[in-house]
């Protein structure tokens, strides 16, 4: 002790355990909170949500999460294999079962990388003030749509070059979905009243990106699913168009924007933003998580982690399960329900 | 922060059986973590979806999430092992969230169901999943129809 | 659990070395004495703001649409020195927000609950110096961004509250926000020290039951930030994502802004409103209960008693901080929440009534029947318990909910949670700025000065928050610039020049306060180690005391209340000095 001044108190702690110990799962207390706003927000949310994407609508594999929670789990136990190789002073035990948790972490982020990677390709992600994805087919749709294609025309017929037969066969594509837009808001703006206009959209919206998953909406309505309050406007949706719409939707589930990837036209998912904004949320903050428990990981694997650094390994170990808490829980809510 | 070296004796203790205990009941935990997630991930095959009413699905998957949980806390956290401050710790966390959670769904989560607070209901259209609505809204629904019908 | 451990020193000894340069003694200082210093001068200069600002909003009150002078000529010299509508909102959110984040919290906690958290449990620092030096120096991104926000647009003006979807059209919303997030950082990092600290690092014998109640107040107040701030934290990155990212989380269907459709999800703007109040209304406890234990030590010391139900105390505390949970849902009737809610909430609320009033009467108690030594500390802390007893029971009114729909956005409520934080809180830092100051600076403020501050603070914040509850019951609206637009309330111009003039007389008396506070911290008389003559422990150790707190091992025979005892002579007994009988005392058991 350098400094003479200041006495070695001695105290009466109200807890057995080491001061650190006793800091570190206050802290994840606070966490606790945290995640509970976090996954409160996306219950309430998405129960309150009229509709929502169906996991295939949105790219979202269930067996890739599966995996990742695989891989969280071994993590969660080579960090505490790695806690007893530190008690028993086994230094090196300890070091590579930390080094292959630190791999798990590391397995675990690529993952959700290329799982990030397969949203961002298709455009579903939130970009202020508005993404790629619409709620619905309505006017703010229709005029997003034209917005692009209009950009994208723009941008073929002004280079001042002559046309190329290539160019000349992404403005004939360009020109017919024009052409669709055109229709529909026509048909909205005349008969404000009648659900044609709407329906004309919607089956645009399907050309673009058709859903992946379960039946289509059109289908739904026919077998009566959706409640006939909901229809009052599109009361002609209980005559044929609907099959005719619905069978030509299943004949061809390639959409748009697949076929043509240099189209980007915005897309229709229903509770698609919510959606979205919620996945990236949670998610995002999970990974933000596992990151900074890397980050210790990394540090620790510096240092030798015989049994007087065994506290430390148990306080990251301690972190380390709580990430691993979360996940158990945002899996099944965000990949299975 | 060094608190490494200054272990209370109550502490230690404490730690000491479960050393002895082996690494056994930790592979234990592990293969009843890969089972439990199995059985959660069950709920993704269309034979299951075809014969399981999704609600019952969900109830199961958050009774494997908390066992699930529980394991990890038990085993992995130690808290099997601790003395008794545990409980003054987790069990307000738990209580809280729960609360904070259960607290929000009457306004948020039945905004579209608690029968008066409708709005938009012509989202319904546009949803890809629409086995998901209920009858009563079906009902809630007519009923709406009817009485806009007699204006 | 009645170990004592000899060696559960937490902190590398090095903690305690003298540096020597000026930087590391008093600029990143690890010494839980100089942080709350700094967190004290800083909040100090943050009060002067939040003061100023005040100004604004009631010169607009007063004369509106009229020039301002000084201040108005000064900031808004293009307009004339005139408040434009939207620089009125932008004063009362920013007032509003100065004063709770960068203030009375930071006061409470981290000033006072630094500085006295240790030195009254007998540890020789925080558990965690360095934790704690962070816990400061992470205000100062908050201090940044909250100042900077005034400089964006006209600056952020959707009230403290930070409703959507009014917060999210303005961009000084996003420093705003910002600066929530360190503040929130930096009571967590400091709520958790704290915990540890009283949890582990309590002197022998210093049992739970034998803490000052100003212990029990950190405490219990550091329990609700730890568990009430991370959901603010949460729903504050929601908003923030919302402002910049294109969320929709608390964006409503179909809601657009600058003509342009912004995330069509959805998403609730009830939903911030709950997890807003989630934390927020345990912050209205985090913002009184340590000045409900500072009062409670002031009181028991002046009027050489001990304190009336110590027990009793401690259990409402925790009983406020329990309730407090569990009845947010009360600042939002009006928002068109949940009927079954509401009735909830409603219930809870009126519930806290009970803890708050047995507090009340425990202070009558001690200081029932004593001969009270009027000190300036101890004339603020009567304030205190007089101006809580006027909040207080206005806050019942507010609880229930159909009369609540009547006076919610009138000034009955800015008249309640003035009474409460102003006259109460405020106050209560007041005195304990007059009662610790000999601890922190070794010297004594003025006795008389200290007196004039008192009364002329006292009577004209009455001066200008009484009137506020009659404005209320008449229904004259708060948060609007003009309110004399309806011709209604025409006749209540006169009142509330009167109520100006107060605010005005009431700012300038504080620099009263700044002059005596740094004339004494240079030339104050010298004050020794117990110049009240109080019971707890920090006043056994030197005045200001060095590194490492004490110069002995403090070894505690008895709680801090033992004012009078019959076994010594003096009329106070110290919780330190060993029980006259040559029996030794055993360290009681946990």
């Amino acid at each position: 002790m350098s400094d003479s001044h200041a006495p070695k108190f001695s105290y009466q702690p109200a807890l057995p355990i080491p001061n650190g110990k006793t800091c570190l799962w206050l802290f994840l207390s606070t966490e606790i909170m945290f995640f509970a706003g976090l996954i409160g927000t996306y219950i309430v949310l998405r129960f309150g949500a009229v509709a929502w994407p169906a996991p295939h609508d949105v790219h979202l594999s269930e067996p890739i999460g599966a995996f990742n929670t695989f891989v969280l789990i071994c993590s969660s136990v080579t960090v505490v294999l790695a806690l007893e190789a530190a008690k028993l002073n086994q230094a090196s035990k300890a070091k590579g079962w930390l080094l292959l948790t630190f791999l798990l972490g590391c397995v675990f982020l690529g993952v959700k990388l290329y799982e990030y990677n397969a949203k961002f390709s298709h455009g579903i992600y939130p970009v202020r003030p508005h993404g790629l994805v619409y709620d619905k087919a309505d006017i703010h749709y229709a005029a997003a749509v034209r917005k692009r294609l209009n950009d994208l025309k723009t941008d073929l017929t002004n280079t001042g070059a002559a046309v190329t037969p290539d160019d000349q066969a992404r403005i004939t594509v360009i020109d017919d979905v024009m052409r669709q837009v055109d229709e529909a808001e026509a048909a909205i703006r005349n008969e404000p009243d009648s659900p044609a206009g709407v329906i004309k959209l919607m089956e645009l919206a399907y050309q673009i990106y058709p859903p992946h998953d379960h039946g289509t909406v059109l289908q739904a309505a026919e077998a009566g699913a959706v409640p006939p309050a909901a229809l009052v406007k599109f009361a002609a949706l209980e005559q044929p168009v609907a099959g005719e719409a619905a069978n030509s939707q299943n004949a061809e589930r390639e959409g748009l924007n697949e076929k043509y990837p240099w189209l980007r036209l915005p897309i229709m998912i229903p509770g698609g933003p919510m959606w979205a904004s919620t996945y990236f949320l949670l998610t995002g903050f999970h990974a933000l998580h596992v990151l900074v428990g890397l980050i210790v990981f990394a540090l620790l694997l510096f240092k030798t982690l015989d049994r007087s650094r065994a506290n430390v390994v148990e306080n990251i170990g301690l972190y380390w399960h709580f990430v691993d808490l979360v996940w158990i829980f945002l899996f099944p809510l965000l990949y299975l329900f | 922060m060094s608190d490494r070296d200054q272990h209370s004796e109550v502490g230690h203790d404490s730690h000491e059986h479960i050393a002895h205990g082996g690494n056994g009941k930790y592979i234990a935990v592990f293969i009843a973590l890969c089972l439990l997630t199995m059985g959660s991930f069950l709920t993704y095959f269309p034979f299951w979806r075809e014969h399981v009413p999704y609600q019952a699905s969900r109830a199961l998957m958050l009774a494997i999430s908390c066992t699930k949980a529980m394991l990890v806390i038990m085993f992995f956290m130690h808290l099997l092992w601790e003395a008794n401050w545990k409980w003054v710790l987790t069990i307000p966390a738990t209580f809280m969230s729960v609360f904070l959670m259960l607290m929000l769904v009457p306004d948020i989560g039945w905004r579209i169901n608690n029968g008066y607070a409708r709005y938009s209901e012509e989202r319904w259209v546009y949803a890809a999943n629409p086995q998901k609505i209920e009858s009563s809204d079906v009902k809630a629904a007519e009923k709406d129809l009817s009485r806009e019908d007699t204006h | 659990m009645s170990t004592i451990t000899a060696d559960a020193h937490v902190h590398s000894h090095d903690d305690h070395t003298h540096a020597g340069s000026f930087l590391s003694t008093y600029v990143f200082s690890r010494d839980h004495k100089i942080i709350g210093i700094q967190f004290l001068f800083s909040t100090l200069i943050w009060f002067l703001i939040g003061g100023l600002l005040a100004l604004g909003i009631r010169w607009q009150l007063a004369y509106p649409w009229s020039s301002m002078p000084i201040l108005g000529k000064l900031v808004y010299s293009a307009e004339g020195g005139q408040i434009a509508p939207e620089a009125y909102t932008m004063l009362f959110t920013m007032h509003a927000t100065v004063m709770i984040f960068l203030v009375i919290i930071p006061i409470l906690a981290g000033a006072f609950g630094n500085f006295l958290i240790p030195l009254m449990i007998g540890a020789d620092d925080m558990a965690f110096p360095t934790l704690n030096m962070l816990s400061y120096w992470f205000m100062w991104p908050a201090f940044f961004a909250f100042g900077a926000s005034f400089f964006v647009g006209t600056g952020p003006a959707s009230g403290w509250t930070s409703y959507p979807p009014l917060s999210l059209t303005s961009e000084a919303q996003m420093f705003w926000l910002i600066g929530l997030t360190f503040v929130g950082v930096s009571s967590m990092m400091g709520s958790v020290n704290y915990l540890t600290t009283i949890i582990q690092m309590r002197a022998p014998g210093m049992t739970m039951f034998r803490l000052p109640m100003t212990i029990w107040g950190m405490f219990i107040t550091a329990i609700l930030q730890a568990f009430a701030l991370p959901v603010l934290t949460a729903a504050g990155f929601m908003q923030l994502m919302d402002l910049k990212l294109g969320t929709g989380f608390f964006i409503p269907e179909g809601w657009s802004a600058s003509n342009s459709l912004r995330a069509s999800g959805g998403g609730q703007p009830l939903l911030w409103q709950h997890l807003f109040w989630f934390y927020s209304h345990p912050a209205v406890y985090i913002m009184i209960l340590p000045a409900m234990g500072m009062v409670s030590d002031m009181l028991s010391c002046f009027a050489r008693k001990p304190l009336f139900g110590y027990k009793p105390m401690v259990y409402s505390i925790a009983g406020i901080a329990g309730l407090g949970f569990i009845v947010w849902g009360h600042h939002m009737f009006v928002s068109g929440m949940n009927p079954v809610l509401g009735m909830t909430f409603m219930v809870a609320t009126m519930f806290i009534a009970l803890p708050s009033a047995i507090k009340t009467f425990n202070w009558l108690g001690t200081i029932w029947g004593s001969k009270i030594q009027f000190t300036t500390p101890m004339l603020f802390a009567l304030s205190f318990v007089s101006m809580f007893i006027i909040g207080g029971l206005s806050g019942i009114f507010m609880a229930a909910t159909p009369v609540d729909i009547f006076i919610h956005d009138t000034y009955f409520i800015v008249a309640h949670f003035h009474y409460v934080l102003f006259a109460g809180t405020a106050m209560a830092v007041f005195g304990a700025i007059y009662f610790w100051f000999p601890k922190m600076f070794g010297r004594m403020m003025n006795e008389r000065w200290g007196k004039v501050h008192f009364f002329l603070t006292f009577i004209f914040l009455n001066g200008v928050f009484y009137p506020m509850h009659i404005l209320g019951w008449v229904g004259f609206p708060r948060r609007l610039a003009d309110p004399y637009h309806y011709e209604t309330f025409r006749h209540l111009l006169p009142l509330n020049q009167f109520m100006t003039w107060c605010a005005i007389l009431m700012v300038t008396t504080q620099i009263i306060f700044a002059i005596n506070f740094f004339y004494s911290i240079f030339f104050g008389p010298k004050a020794g180690r117990n110049p009240w003559r109080a019971n707890s422990l920090e006043w056994q150790a030197p005045s200001p005391p060095g590194h490492g707190n004490f110069d002995f091992q403090p070894i505690i025979y008895r709680g801090p209340y033992e004012y009078g005892s019959p076994e010594v002579d003096e009329d106070y007994y110290p919780q330190t000095t060993p029980p006259p009988t040559d029996r030794p005392l055993a360290v009681p058991a946990h």
